[in-house]
């Protein structure tokens, strides 16, 4: 799958510089501003009976092992496309281990999840559809179950050309809709600031905008038009306490260990979430996380990998003190000495970043199972 | 929790019970009045979410389950929480200290339940399917899992309802995508779910002065203040709009 | 296999002093009934095995245990034609009875689960994702979860090893092995009591072995042969009539690597697993001990009462069958009914039933 970082690039290149801060340090970073329209791998392209068949596929829940939790059960339209918790749920009778990131402008991500296992939405659907704190979905049986819904079996027909359903078809189609969950550029502040409508951003959010690429520095990892370097970081975040005291949150921490194949005493002593660590198993990369996008943020709250920061306030604290203690701790992480008006320029230049109003939209009516005609 | 609990003991005064952890004390009440009225919503009420039921149907039912959010009926506005603000002393708690929510026909009754602080919860399934209430604290735009426990088989089980902060309570079930319900936390036993018709009734109020709020899931929460007299009814009225 | 096999047919031979009326003259000792052998398991692990047994945190959501499909109180089967599949799925053939399981040549009424391999037939139920749908080392943490699981494991296995999620499957399994009839009459008959069964239950005894041919198949010590045959059990027309169900079946053929699944709507049995066109509608030899409590009776539940059943065979079974019919009297059938009522079934198999302990928190950090 070829994605298009090149002409990413370019676009980067030949939007206007905006909001680049004076100080020579930061001239590196590629500048926020307007996100062009996201990456289409080649051997998936888009199409519009292909995402409304992958809207229909993400809030039915036969995709999933006990019909219980679509996609959309932990990327909720209401809940900023993420679940709106700390730790999102899991399916009954587990609980998940991270904060559920939310599918806005997910189709921009190099990688995906918080220690970028996996490099496409095409990959990420099936690792959520069919994991076993997640939808622990069997693929073979989620796609028996479409094969008997008429309307999708019609839907693969004239979408892939397919006899019957398949399941990689499938999470194609649910990639290709979430590639239409994206900012509106017209609906953000920042963005309608940089195409030109300087009366977009108020004073406090310019201030903010100046401490992001100056003194607050943000624009070290929160940079280019996702405000995302998309690499990845230690920065010393506490562990969440439900792991110290919830046996659901204790049993997805102790599987999470064992399944992705640490060291013996890696498991045994597992007390924080080692993040990159799983996929490189280098110590160097204990605790690192994938920077974020700052997008969307007025919806998609709790912050970080574990959730445990509830406001844009409490966030900025935390890099205001210049992070917290943990392995790996990133040198980029220093106490920025803002006083009080400059947090709260800062929040309001972050909230800026978001749409005006979120992204919502009705759910999809779902096709029923029907008796297959059979020869008697 | 051990300060608090030391300055409801300090109050008590006449109180019977030590209510614990929220600093309210419930005993006998004389002179007490009434605060009663209606909530309205003005405009054209959002349709009903239709959530596709795709498990169970034969306890569960075919087809669609509509979600309604937002319950408006000839302009009154049911499951908005009409409350008392702040109260250290007042009458005994009543239902909200033994709260129950049922799990039937793959439905949470009632859809709104107004519970004390702290209280436990009980918790039946009358399916013979599992259910899986998942309870969610509401802490601004935040939804904090409180617990979430599965009921394989048709009984009852109790949860303790320990709100950090907040009053509003989500109620899901994580096997049915389609079960929704609603929670009010109560600080202090006058707080009344409006119904159908928009009505809500909150009595034996000492009299005073009050700040009453009108809580509404979706649609945020109104202020009033309110005067109660003793032997009489202080009307109010609330109205939500999208 | 085969030499257990004949020393105690042998044994069973020589102290009944039976009469195989249909294969005299044979050189190789006739096919009889014999009497259960005492169960071999290892009973700490059989303990602990009772605990998973009955608790639903052994399914991925926590709805079903092995029990709500193998419960004791039905004959340790459902009652039920289908049997039904972890939720959002149903099953597409009857749950047989786990009463002398492991006994068997084979599991499964495909009979593609070697029958001396409990662990296996533990982890095939417990993983497969229309029936528990549970991860293995999910279990194996839901395990460590509980501290009255993790202090039994200590005495089961052995001190200072940790619950891993293979050997939950044989910890359960060796429950299932210690699951025997109890206090059968045939077993004290064949032991040389000759009292032990009733004049109808002997007359039934002499068709099984003689006019019927019963004991052609229904042989050894729980009545099976532990063979696959095709004797024309009609379809249940609920597999393809109810979505969910019919939804199993072939992906049960496609998962199995049988060609043309799409368009095989019919239960072709351990075709499915041997891609052989003559296995074809054969299913294995079920055992015939405590069918007081198991119906409905064949692998699609098909016969609710054992007249239907004794009926199907008098008329030589269904199309396809290897079966030619009896001729069987009236008084035949009832005495043949009363033999496997009253003869081949036992006292209902009743065990403690235990209160699933609950999670508690463990110390963070020390796994």
């Amino acid at each position: 799958m070829k994605l298009t970082k090149k002409t990413t690039a370019l676009a980067i290149l030949a939007t206007a510089t905006i909001g680049l801060a004076t100080a020579a340090s930061n001239i590196a970073f590629p500048p926020l501003g307007p996100l062009p329209p996201p990456p289409i791998p080649t051997d998936n392209p888009m199409s519009a009976a292909k995402t409304e068949l992958g809207k229909k596929l993400f809030w039915d829940s036969r995709l999933g092992g006990d019909a219980s939790s679509p996609c959309v059960a932990c990327h909720f339209p209401e809940l900023g496309w993420g679940d709106g918790g700390e730790i999102s749920r899991g399916y009954p009778g587990t609980q998940h281990w991270r904060n559920s990131q939310t599918v806005l402008n997910s189709a921009y991500y190099n990688k995906l999840f918080w220690e970028g296992s996996v490099t496409s939405l095409e990959g990420q659907a099936p690792s959520a559809a069919e994991g076993n704190v997640a939808g622990n979905g069997d693929p073979s049986l989620m796609e028996m179950r479409m094969r008997f819904i008429p309307e999708y079996v019609a839907d693969f027909k004239k979408v892939f050309g397919l006899d019957w359903p398949r399941m990689t078809h499938a999470y194609q189609a649910i990639a290709a809709f979430e590639r239409t969950i994206v900012s509106d550029a017209k609906q953000v502040p920042f963005d309608r600031y940089a195409n030109g409508d300087k009366s977009a951003l108020n004073d406090a959010q310019k201030r903010g905008m100046a401490l992001f690429n100056g003194k607050a520095n943000c624009i070290q990892c929160h940079n280019g038009p996702l405000a995302s370097d998309q690499k990845f970081y230690a920065l010393g975040v506490p562990e969440n306490e439900v792991f110290k005291t919830e046996p659901l949150f204790q049993i997805t921490h102790r599987w999470e260990h064992y399944q992705k194949g640490v060291t013996e005493k890696a498991y045994r002593d597992a007390g924080l979430d080692l993040g990159l660590y799983y996929i490189t198993k280098h110590p160097k990369d204990v605790n690192k996380f994938r920077t974020p996008s700052l997008r969307e943020l007025k919806y998609t709250a709790p912050f970080m990998h574990n959730g445990i920061f509830y406001t844009l306030d409490d966030v900025v604290d935390f890099y205001n003190q210049g992070g917290g203690t943990g392995p790996n701790k990133s040198p980029l992480l220093k106490a920025l000495g803002l006083n009080d008006t400059e947090k709260k320029d800062l929040v309001a230049f972050l909230e800026a970043l978001s749409m005006d109003k979120p992204l919502l939209m009705e759910s999809p009516k779902l096709p029923p199972y029907q008796p297959m005609k059979v020869a008697k | 929790m051990k300060k608090l609990t030391l300055l409801a003991t300090a109050l008590a005064g006449s109180a019977l019970l030590a209510s614990g952890a929220y600093g309210y004390d419930a005993g006998a009440v004389a002179g007490v009045g009434k605060i009663a009225g209606k909530v309205s919503f003005k405009g054209a009420a959002p349709a009903p979410r239709q959530i596709a039921i795709t498990k169970d149907v034969g306890i569960c039912g075919n087809g669609n389950r509509e979600v309604v959010e937002v319950a408006v009926k000839g302009g009154a506005l049911k499951n908005a929480v009409v409350y008392v603000t702040k109260i250290d002393q007042g009458k005994a708690w009543g239902a909200p200290e033994k709260p129950l929510l049922d799990q039937k026909g793959c439905s949470f009754t009632p859809d709104m339940l107004i519970v004390k602080k702290g209280a436990d919860l009980t918790i039946r399934n009358s399916d013979p399917t599992l259910h899986n209430i998942h309870t969610y604290e509401i802490i601004g735009k935040v939804r904090r899992t409180m617990f979430n426990v599965g009921q394989p088989d048709k009984g009852d089980i109790k949860q303790a309802v320990n709100v950090k902060r907040a009053n509003a309570i989500k109620i899901e079930c994580d096997a049915h995508d389609f079960m929704h319900a609603w929670a009010f936390a109560a600080d202090n036993p006058y707080a009344a779910a409006s119904a159908d018709n928009g009505s809500f009734s909150i009595d034996g109020l000492p009299a005073g002065d009050y700040e009453v709020k009108a809580w509404h899931p979706v649609l945020g929460e109104q202020v009033a203040k309110v005067s109660v007299k003793a032997g009489a009814t202080a009307n109010t009225a609330f109205e939500f709009s999208k | 296999m085969t030499h257990r096999n004949l020393k105690h047919l042998t044994a069973a031979l020589a102290l009944a002093g039976l009469a195989s009326a249909a294969f005299a003259q044979s050189p190789t000792p006739a096919p009889a009934l014999q009497p259960l052998p005492e169960p071999k398991f290892n009973k700490a692990q059989a303990d602990l095995g009772r605990y998973f047994f009955f608790d639903v945190r052994m399914s991925g959501d926590a709805a079903l245990s092995c029990a709500t499909c193998h419960d004791p109180a039905k004959g340790w089967a459902d009652g039920l034609p289908l049997a039904k599949g972890y939720p959002a799925s149903e099953y597409f053939r009857n749950a047989p009875t786990l009463l002398n399981a492991t006994l068997k040549n084979r599991f499964m009424w495909d009979g593609r689960l070697d029958g001396s391999d409990a662990g296996t037939l533990v982890r095939d139920m417990m993983t497969e994702a229309h029936t528990m749908n549970m991860d293995g080392r999910l279990a194996q943490e839901r395990v460590k979860q509980v501290p009255e699981y993790v202090a039994m494991w200590q005495t089961a296995v052995k001190k200072g090893d940790d619950p891993n999620g293979m050997r939950i499957f044989n910890i359960i399994g060796e429950f299932v092995k210690s699951l025997r009839s109890q206090n059968a009459p045939i077993d004290k008959f064949l032991k040389g009591d000759a009292t032990a069964l009733s004049a109808q239950a002997k007359a039934g005894f002499d068709v099984f072995n003689g006019k019927g041919n019963c004991v052609a198949c229904h042989n050894g010590p729980v009545g099976s042969d532990g063979k696959l045959h095709n004797t024309g059990v009609p379809e249940n027309p609920a597999v393809t009539a109810e979505p969910l169900r019919h939804i199993t079946l072939l992906r049960h053929y496609s998962t199995s690597g049988m060609p043309n699944y799409m368009n095989t709507h019919t239960d072709v049995g351990s075709y499915a697993i041997t891609k052989n066109p003559k296995d074809k509608g054969k299913f294995a030899t079920p055992s015939i001990r405590d069918l007081k409590y198991t119906a409905p009776y064949m692998h699609n539940g098909m016969f609710a009462t054992l007249d239907e059943v004794i009926d199907f065979y008098d008329k030589g079974g269904g199309a396809g069958s290897v079966l030619k019919p009896l001729g069987l009297s009236g008084t035949e059938k009832q005495a043949l009914k009363t033999f496997l009522t009253e003869a081949m079934s036992g006292d209902p198999v009743t065990v403690d039933i235990p209160k699933s302990p609950a999670y508690q928190a463990r110390t963070f950090g020390k796994n």
